[in-house]
């Protein structure tokens, strides 16, 4: 019989083990019998000669090499009947472990997944680079086409380069099937060798498709967007299909798994960049000296596209940025308009090519989430200490009145060894509980996370699939395993160390060895509470001080009344629509749309606040030149005379826009507070005019406005300025803004309708209210806030029950001493004292200590609060004083019980 | 509990023995405790707390097979057979002993 064999067969090797020993006993007693013995005489002799039966078997037992299985299975039943016997310490510790384990995997999963995870088919973070050039403050990731391919050109060998505009919307149709959103690139034809991209069908582009301006018109799609649009078929090769208004033909699907260079933003449909034109692709685009309505590529005053390089792993990326960074001093000497000031040429000069790793790709996503993202991860490592300073303590506690039985089993004759694995059993069985049950709370917990990590993110197109990470989950497990046997480990030495003696005589007059006045004065279970509660502080002031930012942001006076306003975010521009059209859709719209009941003002404008949107621009005031070195920029937007009182914005002085600044009326402007004070004195500013270039015809002020927040509701205002759309005719608006008599969500989809009933080709992006938006530009510090306050709830929970856990077994270890107390004449508000007196010193020490980590680590946070300081006293006083008061609250139940201790019972109870 | 020095030394002894006995055919422990007692005139008493953890330790070893059988008295008991190993064990273990005793012999025989 082998081992195996032998475990699955456990009853009837313990049969035949019976039957053997049987046989022997009935033989020696028949041949006792046979030499002339009474059976009751051979009966009594053979059972002395042959002892006792059980530890025979016993013997044997241990003997059979599977004797470790057997005892482990008859562990695993103990301990588990131990842990259904006390369901409360049972679930207050699986409890703990889930979340510690839970929130640990679901934020590391979705933090792997955004911030640590490389490109496919990358290697190494370095291996491939964005370029940039080192502006003012920060990195301009955005060159021209004659730019770059003049670096490519001198590029060393062994180098690739591949040039690309960012993630963008594109309005996608076929015959036969209504128009979606799809998210999608503008690229070279490098960008699929660069990413060593394959076609999945058809083919992908390459560098012959950079040839012809304008000529063309293919499109490679996304092979998750070829499984989910056209179920995989591969006919769709071939396949004619309109984007943005334009005719193209798909040329092929790329590999699986490419998403594109933007983790967390998926690419579906890649174009070459030549199309620009004919896409009406306008965006991200710094001018210089350039005409934004003739196609882009030639053009060497536009930059607009993302380089990336790819360099072998060995080579250095110094020499292909010393080329490029010559390329572009040589552009910048050919580009017009920089001469005359001789500060702004020597920052021209000073001018470098850099490279930022982007082996991980660049995520706007991954920009907005790193920093709440990394707090997160702070958090919920910090309440995974707490939780397993928690199971730490249970044990330590459950281990200590256990003492008694550990006693009386050492001393019939259990080894040590025996005993400490049958508690380490234990603890395992419990982490492994723990553990199952902190899976299923990641699993839950990261699509909660990306859920509102995605939030406020208005991209079309599949979204965030972050998937579940087998890395962290195996590292969860480990730790989960780890931290099981560990925590057992340490209160097993200890109980089976115990002095039999001591403890069979159940010393509970003599306070015992732990938990009691006499003896050790700080143990580790009471260092552990003031571990927690040192570490539940920091949790609480940076729950409170996220919660007062987000306090303070959304009171900020963003400059607009965000109540009763609807923003429709419509796209003639995707949609192809000729600018000669443009008026009459525009007039058509209003008019509708106003006409709709319920609708006060309605609005046409290029972006509305907080749309994520903006655009800028320099700016000349004519009399009044730039200081050497000064950089004039406003952010601009053109608008229907409607916007001001739909936004409910309003004029410090002045007017706005009126049906009579036509295009033939002298143009004009309307600017923002911080504009006028800057440059124009405050109130001299009507009727001052400037220009958008130095050559270009001046715009008179007609009214200054309060400062308006427009993306950024932390940031200071700078200046900003409006211009008539009737004035400037050829704009695409991008918005539609209608300020509405009652609810405006209740109105979204008439808008919706009446919008398509007035232009049937224009694409509807989305009909939200402007408080709906508001609340998305602070998803980010709500998602903190409201995050970091759970978990520093379950933290304060969980250091409450530590501390009610160590306090509720000092009191009863002190049954007898406290009993004797009151006998002697203690009154209940001493005991009461007494016991409180150990809570208060856990409490204020822990917090004491908390308080020095509490400042350092806020400080590190820092810039994620707005309106506070990271170490505000009032803030840390609160949250200091809070946290004693609860950990008071959870001592006083204990304390309570010991004053109530009933001496004759407590002296009786040996 | 066994004081570790004796049950060593007995142990290594016992094992040996066992095997020697279950060499001559296939024999129940009962058997091989009667025939040690028998062959060694009553010097050697083996207790059955020694013998079936031995037995036991010796089958999992795979040094003795066993299997159930009729015995004399018509009662089916568990027989013990030497494997291969087992006797490769034995033999092994009797050259061994032999060079011992001879050597403890020489030094005990010496003189002067």
């Amino acid at each position: 019989m082998t081992w195996i064999h032998r475990l699955l067969r456990h009853r009837e090797v313990e049969r035949h083990l019976d039957k053997e020993l049987r046989f022997h006993f009935d033989e020696m007693v028949s041949e006792l019998c046979a030499k002339g013995a009474t059976r009751d005489e051979a009966l009594r002799m053979a059972r002395l000669q042959f002892g006792g039966l059980e530890q025979l078997k016993e013997d044997c037992r241990d003997a059979r090499g599977t004797r470790w299985v057997e005892d482990l299975g008859a562990d695993l039943r103990y301990a588990w009947r131990g842990l259904r016997k006390s369901p409360g310490f049972a679930l207050v510790a699986v409890a703990s472990l889930a979340l510690g384990i839970g929130a640990n995997t679901a934020v590391f999963s979705v933090l792997d997944y955004l911030l640590l995870r490389l490109l496919p088919g990358v290697q190494a973070p370095r291996e491939l680079s964005a370029l940039a050039r080192n502006g003012d403050k920060e990195l301009d990731y955005r060159f021209s086409w004659p730019l770059y391919e003049k670096m490519r050109a001198r590029m060393p060998a062994g180098t690739s380069a591949a040039a690309m505009t960012p993630m963008t919307t594109l309005n996608l149709s076929m015959a036969g099937a209504a128009a979606e959103s799809v998210r999608g690139q503008l690229v070279s034809g490098e960008y699929f060798q660069l990413f060593g991209v394959k076609p999945a069908a058809g083919r992908v582009l390459g560098p012959e498709d950079n040839q012809r301006l304008g000529g063309h018109p293919v499109a490679v799609i996304s092979h998750g967007y070829w499984l989910r649009r056209f179920s995989g078929d591969a006919s769709v090769v071939g396949r004619g299909v309109t984007i943005n208004g334009a005719a193209m033909t798909i040329a092929g699907v790329a590999q699986e798994g490419f998403l594109g260079p933007h983790p967390g933003d998926n690419a579906e449909v890649w174009i070459p960049l030549q199309m620009q034109h004919e896409l009406h692709y306008a965006q991200n685009a710094n001018m210089n000296d350039a005409d934004t309505n003739k196609p882009w590529p030639p053009q060497r005053g536009i930059s607009w596209l993302m380089v990336f390089v790819r360099v072998p792993a060995e080579a250095s990326l110094q020499p292909l940025l010393d080329n490029c960074s010559a390329a572009l001093h040589a552009d910048n000497e050919l580009l017009g308009g920089l001469d005359s000031d001789p500060v702004w040429r020597e920052k021209m000069r000073k001018q470098r090519v850099v490279a930022e790793p982007a082996g991980k790709g660049l995520s706007d996503l991954r920009e907005a989430v790193s920093a709440p993202l990394s707090v997160l991860m702070i958090t919920v490592g910090l309440v995974l200490l707490i939780a397993c300073a928690n199971i730490a303590n249970l044990l330590l506690a459950r281990a200590a009145s256990r003492r008694r039985e550990f006693a009386v089993r050492l001393s019939i004759g259990a080894g040590r060894g025996r005993l400490i694995r049958q508690m380490l059993t234990e603890s395992t069985l419990l982490s492994l509980i723990g553990g199952a049950a902190g899976f299923a709370a990641g699993v839950w917990l990261k699509d909660v996370l990306v859920r509102l990590a995605g939030n406020g993110q208005s991209s079309a197109g599949p979204g965030l699939q972050v998937p579940m990470n087998w890395h962290v989950l195996a590292f969860t497990a480990l730790l989960c395993l780890g931290s099981g046997l560990l925590f057992g480990l340490a209160p097993a030495l200890r109980s089976t160390r115990a002095d039999l003696g001591t403890d069979l005589k159940s010393g509970s007059r003599t306070a015992g060895h732990e938990g009691g006045a006499h003896g050790q004065r700080w143990t580790l279970g009471k260092l552990l509470v003031v571990g927690q509660v040192a570490v539940c502080l920091v949790l609480l002031v940076g729950a409170t001080l996220f919660a007062l930012t987000l306090r303070n942001l959304s009171t900020v006076d963003p400059g607009f009344q965000k109540e009763h306003v609807l923003t429709a975010r419509i796209d003639p521009r995707t949609a192809g629509i000729p600018i000669d059209r443009l008026p009459a859709l525009y007039q058509e719209l209003l008019r509708q749309v106003e006409a709709v009941p319920g609708v006060r003002t309605a609005s046409l404008s290029l972006h509305s606040p907080l749309s994520g949107a903006a655009r800028a621009s320099g700016f000349h005031i004519p009399g009044l030149p730039a200081a050497p070195g000064e950089l004039r920029v406003m952010q601009v937007n053109v608008a229907t005379p409607g916007l001001f009182a739909a936004y409910g914005i309003q004029f410090v002085q002045g007017r706005g826009f009126t049906p009579a600044d036509t295009a033939k009326a002298p143009l004009v402007a309307v600017i923002n507070e911080a504009m006028a004070k800057k440059y124009f004195g405050g109130s001299a500013a009507l009727g001052r005019q400037f220009q958008e270039g130095a050559g270009s015809p001046p715009f008179t002020i007609v009214g200054v406005v309060r400062d308006v927040r427009m993306n950024d509701l932390r940031a200071p205002v700078g200046p900003m300025a409006w211009f008539p759309l009737s004035q400037n005719p050829e704009e695409y608006v991008r918005s539609l803004d209608i300020r509405t008599a009652g609810d405006p969500e209740a109105m979204a989809s008439t808008i919706r309708t009446v919008i398509n009933q007035a232009a049937p080709a224009l694409p509807v992006r989305s009909v939200t209210a402007l408080s709906r938006q508001f609340e998305n530009a602070l998803s980010r510090e709500a998602f903190i806030a409201r995050l970091t306050a759970v978990f520093a709830g379950i933290a304060l929970l969980l250091a409450c029950l530590g501390l009610y856990g160590v306090m509720a077994y000092a009191v009863s270890r002190r049954t007898a001493e406290l009993g004797l107390r009151s006998a002697l004449g203690a009154t209940r508000g001493h005991v009461l004292w007494l016991v409180m007196r150990e809570t208060l010193g856990m409490a204020v020490v822990g917090a004491v200590i908390g308080l020095g980590l509490t400042i350092a680590s806020m400080r590190l946070a820092a810039k994620l609060f707005y309106g506070l300081s990271p170490d505000d006293p009032l803030t840390l006083a609160c949250s200091a004083l809070a946290l004693i008061a609860t950990a008071l609250f959870a001592g006083y139940l204990p304390a309570r019980r010991a004053s109530r201790v009933d001496p004759v019972v407590a002296l009786r109870c040996e | 509990m066994q004081e570790p020095r004796k049950s060593d030394l007995l142990q290594g002894t016992l094992d040996m023995l066992i095997l020697k006995i279950v060499q001559f055919g296939p024999i129940h422990g009962y058997g091989i405790a009667q025939r040690i007692q028998q062959i060694s005139k009553e010097a050697l008493q083996v207790q059955q707390g020694s013998l079936y953890p031995a037995l036991h330790r010796l089958e999992n070893k795979g040094l003795l097979a066993s299997d159930w059988r009729a015995s004399d008295s018509g009662r089916e008991a568990k027989f013990y057979t030497l494997t291969p190993q087992g006797r490769h064990q034995l033999e092994a273990e009797t050259a061994h002993w032999e060079r011992m005793s001879e050597a403890v012999g020489l030094i005990l025989r010496t003189v002067e």
